[in-house]
């Protein structure tokens, strides 16, 4: 039966539909002069400036340090109620900016990088309210800190995605429903998950709250760019649900096929719900429905259940198959404004797992609308946290981890104190992933009897492209190896060696073509970055010449002296050492751009990956 | 204590009887504990001690590695007078480390995809150094567990690989996975043999043979003990994908195999490299996932089994013990239930320096019949001789059981003292596998020794292949005592050849009294005494009885009364509103499916009579209508 089961792993989502063009500056209500369209951007982790080539796509605010004026803030022509919004950006060092939903409720930009416990004025804060009547020194409260600290380094681009919904009021006028933050991420790490606003933040346009006003974006505290704004409103007509019919049958009908068979029990039924069904298992229930469509438009279909089921709208399948209930089956048609009809099938033939059946719909502009009554699709098992925290001393950890959807199986996690990680592959000596932040979520391997065995990072992640950095290659044109066969690279195990400090950090040591590597991954002195040593030793049994591969990505830019923005500035690499006094070379191989460096006769190859 | 009402109805019974050598006093019931006690080693709060390999030091200390990959050095194990265990993080960090051992300073550990040496090289009791002896590919599926390493007399390791479950054992999808193989002090890995499914425990035994406990599933119809040799298969397919790989040391396929559902003695006639357990552990009756074995070699530090292997079961918390014999130069032999009651899953165990067991314990997502989620034991002879069958032997017409005390002659004599019968399962793909084929293996003569301790058995329908159940459940000591464990399962593979018996007249046995096995329980002991026999007939419920049968078929290793143990509770199911019949049909095929919270799925258990499902049935039925009432109680008093 289970083999029946499809598993759907990574269910797509479109998180915001709808790009805001940065050719000029038309999308902004009367945008001050220190706003401008801008090709490219540059900065470095020190540097108080960025530096832009003239062109379109990104929006920049180059007022820096100026006296707090309102008009300098910058005026969204969209106007939103719910929304879901997601952007990237980039400040310099010492910048301050912060994104408004609608003019009122701020999420916080700063420079807060390097910051180990965040507050309420970090980046990825929700800023608290202002209250001068509070008292000095108290007029600041309710704000919320993120979760963790999940800024980059300055110069870097930041991902945000924020779904926020408006505060409700009825007719009336009076607010039933507060503002509320459903989900806020940066880079990739949750930072506030619903929660609610019991009025606006400091620097709010006003204290006044409302149903739908414009986005804004600070641009009176520093320099802040802007690309790639999407957004989703909710403001369209909803589909309005008839009631069904439905008809309940006995029996193994996983075919959905119930030929002269007679139903056991049939009704009309506001909302079709697996509850409607006696047995547990071996029943077949079908739904025949209306559902009136508002205006013609794409609809997005999502059905859930335990067992085998379809759906049917105007007798045309729209999804079907045998699922688990957690699992989003989907399905999108273009309807006419009327009503439609639909039929919902559901049937369990095996014993195991929940009842659930769920139906919904949704389109462009509006929240998913639930067809299947409330409690017909069980919510999920609460699973707890399984988390590995670092203290005064690095950890390691072995687990399977995910890297390109597939699963690594020798691989090692390593947590540093100060808030720097690192994930390895031990077969191939090469970096997985490099975060900022939390360590590691050990759920998927220590809850139960852990079936994915699995370990996530759990900060702000670098993906790194999982090789070992050394190879012997023909020359600087020659392709560098994917990987290494357990002939050509054997590993041979790590040590903890103790620093001056005494705590003890892991040397990977391995063998390679004579060569004696011993591999080890610090903090760099303020943790802005994973300093990476790899000390050579041995004798060379090969003839061709030996390079470093540091670094491999869409686009790399040289943005400073040895120093490196990496695949369109998501991290830096700084060369160090010997290593910095070789002749680095940026090429394109096999539709990536790698950074490449001829370390022959080298005793370390060594550099810093800052982020 | 139910236990104890068992021993008072079968003691009093007897007692009515001519049994003139017993005391007049009745004498007190014995346990398991008042010969081998469980002395728990105390885990300080927040360390979790999942333990996956357990290895005794020889300064007395205890590494213990545990399934969060961490390897801790427990001083003052032994908690001498009471003192207390102190615990030291030596090694963190490992994948799902599930074997340790201790040589010559160093700890060697098994992790899910490599074997691993630690060593402290400053002196601060803390590995600074993690070398890697050997690895192996793994494809990522949980169900690929390695186990290990066990070392043999020349320093080289044995290590053992699971299969991937893919809805049934897989081994194709990484190199070796199904195998025993060996590494090399230089960390060469070599294949040895195949057909392992779920190896969790294996020993090599005084004589350097490999003895493996299997898991019942695919191939595997019930749990197992099996000496695997260069070359052998040991029944599950899995493996057999990599005997086609140069090294590999046979070359049989998944082809060759037969999947009729035949008894694997059967199969294993087509199949020469098919090897036959020595020892099948009878499924659920004898434990539902066999574990870890060690052989006794304490010179009597643990007691009167010398030279014999006691085997643990994880799901059912417990240990057995199991004797071993070589006929026609194999092994074979017999296993006895031993100790219950263990706190976790007993997956890991290892000698003391004292002649005591460490036995290390997880149960996380795989639930067992001791409710802690991990722990740590020690299980001590205290000195006390049991009254035990020491062991069964193989004759050429039947077995001879030794015995530890003396026995009482004349109830060794008596043939209504023993039941005797004889099963096997299939061999096929399918999971697990009902009893087939049981067959009453008539008792024909009893002789007993002159000096009392042993007593052969002439009996009719010896079946070659054939788990022999032998239960001389009516056989007494000097003391009037009654056997500590009244049952034994000999794997009768081979019959040695010699001398059959001579019975005289006095020693054989008039067909008239030889029981009906594979029958209820002898009359003497579920019939209650006190009259309430009549209110059993007037279909009210004698717990006590009901009692005795829930021990006797096992029920009790998975289900309690009101409490979740490795199935669910009495009480659970009474409230599903099953009837007695459809109880019994569930007992002879259950649906796991109808309790999908369970991690364990229950065995059929067709070999318990039909009277006896329903007498529990009823039972079960009863609890629920008393709950009910009580839940009434409860309303009216609330009012």
């Amino acid at each position: 039966m289970l083999k029946r089961l499809f598993f759907l792993l990574f269910p797509v989502s479109v998180y915001a539909q709808t790009e805001i063009p940065l050719n000029d500056l038309s999308q902004f209500q009367k945008p001050s002069a220190n706003w401008s369209i801008e090709g490219q951007i540059v900065g470095t982790p020190q540097g108080e400036a960025l530096v832009t080539t003239p062109g379109k796509g990104i929006l920049v605010n180059t007022l820096k340090a100026a006296k707090y004026q309102r008009t300098d803030d910058l005026v969204f022509a969209l106007e939103h109620g719910d929304i879901r919004l997601s952007l990237d950006y980039m400040i310099p060092k010492g910048s301050n900016s912060g994104i408004y939903l609608q003019s009122r409720y701020e999420v916080q930009i700063l420079d807060s990088w390097l910051k180990l416990r965040p507050s309420d004025g970090d980046a990825g804060a929700i800023y608290h309210r202002w209250d001068e009547s509070r008292g000095a020194g108290k007029e600041g409260y309710e704000g919320h800190p993120p979760r963790q600290n999940a800024i980059k380094a300055p110069g870097l681009w930041n991902h945000i995605e924020i779904d926020f919904q408006a505060p409700k009021f009825d007719a009336n006028g009076k607010k039933i429903a507060n503002a509320k933050f459903v989900k806020i991420t940066l880079n990739g790490v949750l930072l506030h998950e619903n929660v609610e606003l019991l009025g606006v933040t400091r620097g709010a346009v006003s204290t006044q709250e409302t149903s739908k006003a414009p986005l804004m974006i600070q641009g009176d505290h520093g320099q802040v760019a802007f690309k790639n704004i999407r957004y989703e409103v909710f403001d369209k007509p909803l589909v309005q649900m008839g009631t069904a019919e439905y008809a309940y049958y006995k029996g193994k009908l996983a075919d959905l096929k119930v030929k002269d068979q007679k139903p056991e029990v049939t009704g009309t039924t506001k909302e079709p719900s697996m509850k409607l069904a006696e047995a547990k298992s071996d029943f077949l229930l079908r739904f025949d429905g209306t559902i009136t469509i508002p205006e013609k438009d794409t609809y997005t279909f999502t059905t859930n259940w335990t067992g085998t089921g379809a759906l049917l709208v105007d007798n045309d399948t729209i999804t079907t198959g045998s699922h688990w209930y957690n699992e989003d089956v989907q399905g999108k048609r273009t309807l006419t404004a009327g009503v439609h009809k639909y039929t919902l099938y559901y049937a369990k033939d095996f014993g195991w797992g929940p009842r659930a059946l769920g139906c919904f719909v949704e389109r462009v502009g509006t929240h998913r609308q639930s067809i299947t009554e409330r409690t017909s699709l069980p919510e999920p098992e609460a699973t707890p946290l399984v988390e590995i925290t670092i203290d005064q001393e690095p950890k390691l950890q072995r687990s399977f981890v995910v890297y390109n959807n597939r699963k690594k199986t020798h691989a090692i996690s390593v947590g540093l104190p100060g808030g720097l990680n690192f994930s390895y592959d031990l077969n191939q000596g090469g970096f997985l992933e490099c975060w900022r932040g939390k360590f590691l979520d050990a759920t998927q391997m220590w809850h139960d009897r852990g079936e994915p065995q699995t370990a996530a990072p759990m900060g702000v992640t670098i993906q790194s492209n999982g090789k070992f950095p050394l190879a012997f290659i023909a020359s600087a044109n020659a392709s560098f190896p994917d990987s290494l066969n357990k002939a050509e690279l054997k590993y041979k195990g790590y040590q903890l060696v103790k620093q001056e400090n005494g705590v003890a950090y892991p040397v990977f040591t391995y063998e390679y073509n004579g060569l004696s590597i011993k591999d080890q991954t610090i903090g760099s002195a303020k943790n802005e970055g994973l300093v990476r040593r790899l000390q050579i030793g041995g004798n060379a049994i090969s003839s061709q010449p030996l390079y470093a591969l540091v670094a491999e990505g869409e686009v790399i830019k040289n943005v400073g002296k040895n120093l490196y923005a990496i695949n369109n500035q998501t991290y830096y690499l700084e060369l160090l050492g010997e290593t910095a006094n070789q002749q680095a070379v940026v090429r394109q191989s096999n539709g990536k751009t790698q950074l490449l460096i001829p370390v022959s006769g080298l005793k370390e190859v060594s550099y810093q990956v800052t982020f | 204590m139910k236990r104890y009402y068992q021993l008072l109805l079968s003691l009093g019974l007897l007692g009515l009887g001519a049994s003139s050598g017993i005391a007049q006093n009745k004498p007190k019931p014995l346990t398991e504990d008042d010969f081998y006690e469980i002395k728990t080693v105390a885990i300080p709060d927040g360390i979790r001690l999942e333990a996956g390999g357990l290895a005794p030091m020889p300064d007395g200390r205890l590494g213990v590695c545990t399934r969060r990959g961490e390897v801790w050095i427990i001083e003052n194990p032994y908690q001498t007078n009471g003192t207390k265990p102190s615990y030291k993080l030596f090694a963190s960090g490992l994948h799902e480390s599930l074997g340790l051992a201790y040589r010559d300073g160093s700890f060697y550990c098994t992790q899910r995809g490599e074997l691993t040496k630690l060593t402290d090289t400053d002196g601060d009791d803390k590995a600074d150094l993690y070398e890697n002896v050997a690895n192996w590919d793994l494809s990522g599926n949980y169900h690929e567990y390695s186990y290990g390493p066990v070392f043999d007399k020349n320093g080289d390791m044995y290590l053992t690989f699971n299969v991937a479950w893919v809805g049934y054992g897989e081994g194709k999808l990484a190199k070796w996975r199904g195998w025993l193989v060996k590494v090399t002090k230089e960390g060469k890995l070599e294949p040895v043999a195949t057909g392992l499914r779920s190896p969790a425990g294996f020993t090599v035994n005084s004589n350097g043979d490999v003895l493996f406990g299997e898991n019942q599933g695919d191939w595997v119809g019930s749990g197992r003990v099996t000496h695997l040799e260069k070359g052998d298969f040991a029944g599950n397919a899995g493996g057999l994908y990599w005997t086609k790989e140069p090294d590999s040391p046979l070359k049989l396929t998944r082809e060759d195999l037969p999947d009729t559902g035949e008894p694997m003695y059967e199969a294993a006639k087509k199949v020469k490299a098919l090897k036959l357990p020595a020892v099948w552990f009878p499924h659920a009756i004898m434990g539902i996932s066999t574990a870890d074995m060690i052989e006794d070699e304490t010179n009597g530090k643990f007691g009167p089994f010398q030279g014999q292997y006691i085997v643990f079961d994880q799901g059912q918390s417990k240990a057995m013990r199991m004797s071993l014999e070589k006929v026609n130069g194999k092994y074979q032999g017999a296993c006895y239930p031993f100790r219950e009651g263990f706190q976790s899953g007993t997956v890991r165990a290892r000698w003391g320096n004292d002649g005591s067991i460490f036995v290390g314990m997880t149960s996380r997502g795989w639930g067992s019949t001791g409710k802690d989620l991990y722990g740590l034991q020690r299980l001590v002879w205290n000195g006390r001789l049991p009254f035990e069958m020491k062991t069964i032997s193989a004759r050429p017409d039947g077995f001879e059981i030794e015995f530890t005390q003396p026995v009482d002659a004349k109830t060794a004599s008596n043939a209504s003292s023993y039941e005797l019968k004889s099963f096997t399962y299939k061999y096929h793909h399918n999971y697990g596998s009902p009893i087939i084929n049981q067959e009453k293996t008539p008792l024909k003569g009893i002789i007993v020794s002159a000096d009392r301790k042993k007593v052969r058995l002439v009996i009719d329908n010896l079946r070659k292949g054939y788990i022999h159940e032998v239960r001389p459940s009516g056989i007494l000591n000097e003391e009037g005592q009654p056997l500590l464990h009244e049952v034994g399962y000999y794997t009768l593979n081979n019959i040695p050849d010699g001398e059959a018996a001579q019975l005289t007249e006095a020693q054989k046995v008039k067909a008239s009294t030889t029981p009906a096995p594979s029958t209820s329980t002898p009359a003497k002991k579920t019939t209650p005494i006190n009259g309430t026999k009549k209110v059993a007939e007037a279909g009210l419920i004698d717990s006590k009885q009901v009692a005795a049968l829930l021990k006797k078929h096992a029920c009790t290793s998975c289900h309690a009364e009101a409490t979740r143990v490795v199935g669910p509770p009495f009480t659970e199911v009474a409230k599903r509103n099953y009837t007695n019949e459809q109880i019994l049909e569930l007992v002879y095929h259950p649906k796991p499916e109808n309790w999908p919270d369970y991690a364990t799925e229950m065995a059929s258990m067709t070999h318990v009579p039909k009277a006896d499902v329903l007498k529990i049935a009823a039972w079960i039925n009863a609890l629920g209508k008393k709950k009910a009432q009580a839940d009434l109680n409860k309303l009216e008093n609330h009012d």
